[in-house]
């Protein structure tokens, strides 16, 4: 029975889902269940079957083609909207923003508000209250320093966890507080 | 509810999006446990790592990735581009094999744009959501589609490219061939085929080495489908076959098959029953 929802290119994404060989028997499988389809599923697989024996790959000028693909990709972001037009520009962060900045980076893939929290005590060898980290994340993330993921924690497999990374925004506003001395330079360690 | 999966809201990256989409049959898209792990992996990484592990991404974690970013900087989103589009192009030319440059181009910027279209679209549809369970899949069909289209199309027919003229076929030339070449089986047996896979792969090899001697593109299309996919020439209705798919009589069909297999022979070299004609037996 033909799913009226099935678009015929749908059809052809569990077509090639299913199938290895164009077989007149997978056809006929196919033919049989979107029997609406009927005529463009036989021309479909003919063609794949064609295309099965030959063996000549022709030149194609491949630098081209993906600079071409990547460059219409960005004009099209950069029309919906979604695309960073220029870096943000790196304001100064507070010391207590460049701490957590920092310990993000270091944490990894593992930096979520305890560990953050965590480790910014022991760098900066004081104690961090949670509330301050907190608003610290909250700041960087709206300047797009560092970005979240909410996901399962690790070992309990239950709790849901926000963890944060940094973005490249986030790397040159380190490296640029390295530079300019905001904080000492042990604690931004060999940051480039 | 929506039939597909929702667009991801501006402000968050949170949670691995589930795919809403489903197959015809009501299953639930669903992408695969090493897939899920590895954006599991990824999401919590600073975006530098998402550029430097690129190359050894799966392309469906990377499509993930892609459509889930917003706001995000040229560097990021070009690298994702640039490792999907190799992919991409990688997959299509192994389905563009046998065109000639300029139509393979051709086909592989069909395919490129695609992609691109789906991979940036703000709608939810299946087919942007199969990327992400099978991108090389959906590469693959698009291929192929844009190959048919080709065919088809308009331009390369006047020029022949696909189809050269019809109604070329000297009748007479035929009576003269062995009977058994002028009488294909109308039915083969599907199953003795594919149980004979030795055999089958045999013939593939000799259609392979002998393709190019066919004049007629149509007469060869006639003798893979037939012999290497198994299509009647004629059946019952609502089973796909060759009198169908071409439009034409069983017994033109039949003159095709014995054309395309003359003319393999002689390339080949072949005066003794060989096995294009055994195949032809069955």
């Amino acid at each position: 029975m033909t799913n009226s929802k099935m678009l015929y290119e749908d059809v052809l994404n569990e077509v090639m889902l299913a199938e290895d060989t164009p077989s007149h028997a997978a056809l006929v499988r196919w033919t049989d269940r979107y029997p609406d389809y009927a005529e463009d599923l036989a021309k479909f697989f003919a063609t794949w079957a064609m295309q099965e024996i030959q063996t000549r790959e022709p030149e194609i000028d491949e630098q081209k083609i993906v600079e071409r693909a990547v460059s219409r990709g960005l004009d099209i972001l950069r029309r919906q909207g979604r695309l960073m037009e220029k870096a943000p520009v790196i304001e100064p962060l507070t010391p207590v923003d460049q701490a957590v900045l920092y310990a993000i980076y270091l944490l990894h893939g593992e930096a979520d508000l305890v560990s953050v929290t965590k480790r910014v005590s022991e760098i900066s060898e004081g104690r961090l209250l949670p509330g301050t980290t907190v608003s610290a994340l909250s700041r960087l993330e709206d300047r797009g320093l560092i970005q979240s993921f909410r996901d399962r924690d690790d070992e309990s497999e239950q709790e849901v966890r926000k963890y944060f990374s940094v973005t490249l925004s986030g790397e040159r506003a380190l490296a640029h507080a390295k530079e300019i001395a905001k904080v000492p330079g042990d604690l931004l360690g060999d940051l480039a | 509810m929506s039939e597909f999966s929702d667009p991801p809201e501006e402000s968050s990256r949170e949670r691995i999006r589930e795919l809403a989409s489903s197959m015809g049959d009501g299953k639930a898209y669903e992408r695969w446990k090493d897939i899920v792990n590895q954006i599991r992996k990824l999401s919590r990484l600073p975006q530098a790592d998402w550029i430097a592990q690129a190359p050894q991404l799966e392309s469906e974690t990377l499509v993930f990735l892609f459509r889930q970013t917003h706001r995000v900087e040229p560097a990021v989103a070009g690298s994702l581009l640039q490792e999907l589009s190799k992919r991409t192009l990688r997959q299509a030319r192994r389905k563009v094999k046998g065109l000639k440059p300029l139509q393979a181009e051709h086909v592989v910027l069909e395919v490129e744009e695609n992609i691109l279209l789906l991979l940036l679209s703000e709608e939810p549809s299946r087919q942007a959501d199969f990327l992400e369970i099978a991108f090389a899949k959906s590469v693959e069909q698009r291929t192929l589609n844009a190959i048919e289209k080709l065919k088809t199309s308009t331009l390369l027919s006047r020029r022949g490219e696909f189809h050269p003229a019809y109604g070329d076929t000297d009748v007479t030339k035929f009576e003269s061939q062995r009977p058994l070449l002028l009488a294909p089986d109308s039915r083969p047996d599907p199953l003795q085929v594919f149980l004979d896979a030795e055999k089958k792969e045999r013939v593939r090899a000799l259609i392979e080495e002998a393709k190019e001697a066919v004049k007629d593109p149509r007469h060869l299309e006639a003798v893979v489908l037939h012999y290497l996919q198994g299509w009647p020439i004629e059946s019952k209705k609502g089973i796909p076959n060759l009198v169908s798919y071409f439009k034409v009589s069983a017994q033109q069909i039949r003159k095709w098959i014995a054309t395309a297999l003359n003319q393999m022979r002689e390339a080949l070299g072949l005066f003794e029953p060989d096995a294009l004609e055994e195949v032809a037996n069955d």
